[in-house]
């Protein structure tokens, strides 16, 4: 979860959310060094004394500033599309969880053995306990095996919205209709939240995503409970 | 003998080496710039890319190693898959007859002035709506 006054990226739970801030951080390189080259070059242009009011054209330096800008191109397009397929690569997922937003609440389907099915509320304030997030816990949570490929399936029932969870590196949008594919994998135990992402009506920031990730005993522990309880 | 076939051996490598040099100092000096050192910078940066990949690909390796849990629920706690797999094809074909797209109720917030316990009654009914037609389409 972030924390308050957080700028920074939110710690990684996925392999492709940690890609992403590793990319990130190279990219920032880049621009600090390019930003930090021009304000250098302002500075001394304008204190410098001299003028050469003859100068028209400089055919070295105009194909240096143009060869260097192009390879800094290069150097971060190929890590780019790099993560870019990275993100799409879905491989012979363990477990298909179906995700359908509502106005407004999410609501899952595991229905690769058995068929459990639960609508997930965010909690009002009323009943949330000591040290819940506001805005953030839900009555349901996603429960998940860690280390597990999982194929998140994201649709709506009514209006656009968008499934979020920031730690995973994860966002697509749910559209009434259609039915889009995301690939989940969370490396390391713990809970993960998110936000509906696209304005879905009134209660567009009341209807948050809750993840949680455990290990397969407390999984198949979980299923069991639920499926006694429908 | 063998000396001998050494000797003739060791003099034909200086032969072809003297004529190799000869034929490098014809060379203009652009062209002898490229190929002493453009042309090798060329061949480790395209290259070494290639190389690398070996060792950077380590990381995707370490990083996306999945367990499969399908075993554990199957041996360990006697869970059997489905006949039908799940598929995106399949759940969409469900998808496209659960949901009518066009069948859609504008639900209007409350106002500032208005009081929101009635829309949240309203919100409440709707759900209770819904879950009284979804159990009625499961049975």
């Amino acid at each position: 979860m972030a924390t308050p006054a957080q700028l920074g990226l939110m710690d990684a739970a996925s392999p492709v959310m940690e890609e992403m801030i590793y990319f990130h951080d190279h990219v920032m390189l880049v621009l600090i060094l390019i930003t930090c080259l021009i304000f250098y070059s302002m500075l001394v242009l304008i204190s410098s004394k001299y003028i050469y009011r003859f100068l028209t054209d400089g055919h070295v330096i105009e194909t240096v500033w143009t060869v260097i800008p192009a390879i800094i191109l290069v150097v971060v397009a190929l890590p780019s599309l790099k993560l870019l397929y990275l993100t799409d690569e879905l491989d012979s997922p363990q477990l298909t969880i179906k995700g359908v937003g509502h106005q407004w609440y999410w609501s899952y389907e595991y229905t690769d053995y058995y068929d459990i099915e639960f609508d997930s509320y965010m909690l009002p304030l009323g009943d949330l306990n000591k040290g819940d997030a506001r805005l953030l816990e839900v009555d349901n949570r996603v429960v998940l095996p860690v280390d597990t490929s999982v194929r998140m399936l994201v649709t709506a029932a009514d209006v656009i919205h968008a499934w979020t969870v920031p730690s995973l590196g994860l966002k697509m949008d749910a559209v009434p209709g259609r039915l889009n594919q995301l690939a989940l994998q969370c490396s390391r135990v713990g809970t993960f939240y998110g936000q509906c992402s696209e304005i879905c009506g009134a209660n567009h920031s009341f209807m948050p995503i809750v993840i949680e990730a455990v290990p397969v005993e407390t999984f198949e522990a979980w299923c069991d409970a639920m499926l006694d309880s429908e | 003998m063998v000396m001998s076939q050494y000797k003739m051996v060791t003099s034909q490598a200086s032969e072809l080496l003297s004529q190799l040099t000869a034929r490098w100092k014809t060379l203009s000096s652009g062209t002898r710039a490229f190929l002493k050192v453009g042309l090798p910078m060329i061949i480790m940066v395209v290259g070494g890319s290639y190389g690398l990949e070996r060792f950077s690909s380590l990381r995707y390796d370490v990083q996306f190693r999945k367990r499969r849990i399908d075993k554990d629920l199957e041996e360990k706690f006697g869970w059997k898959k489905k006949e039908e797999p799940v598929t995106l094809e399949n759940q969409f074909e469900t998808v496209k007859k659960e949901v009518d797209v066009s069948d859609w109720e504008n639900i209007r917030g409350p106002r500032p002035w208005e009081d929101s316990k009635e829309f949240q009654m309203k919100m409440a009914e709707l759900r209770q709506k819904r879950k009284q037609q979804s159990e009625m389409s499961g049975q």
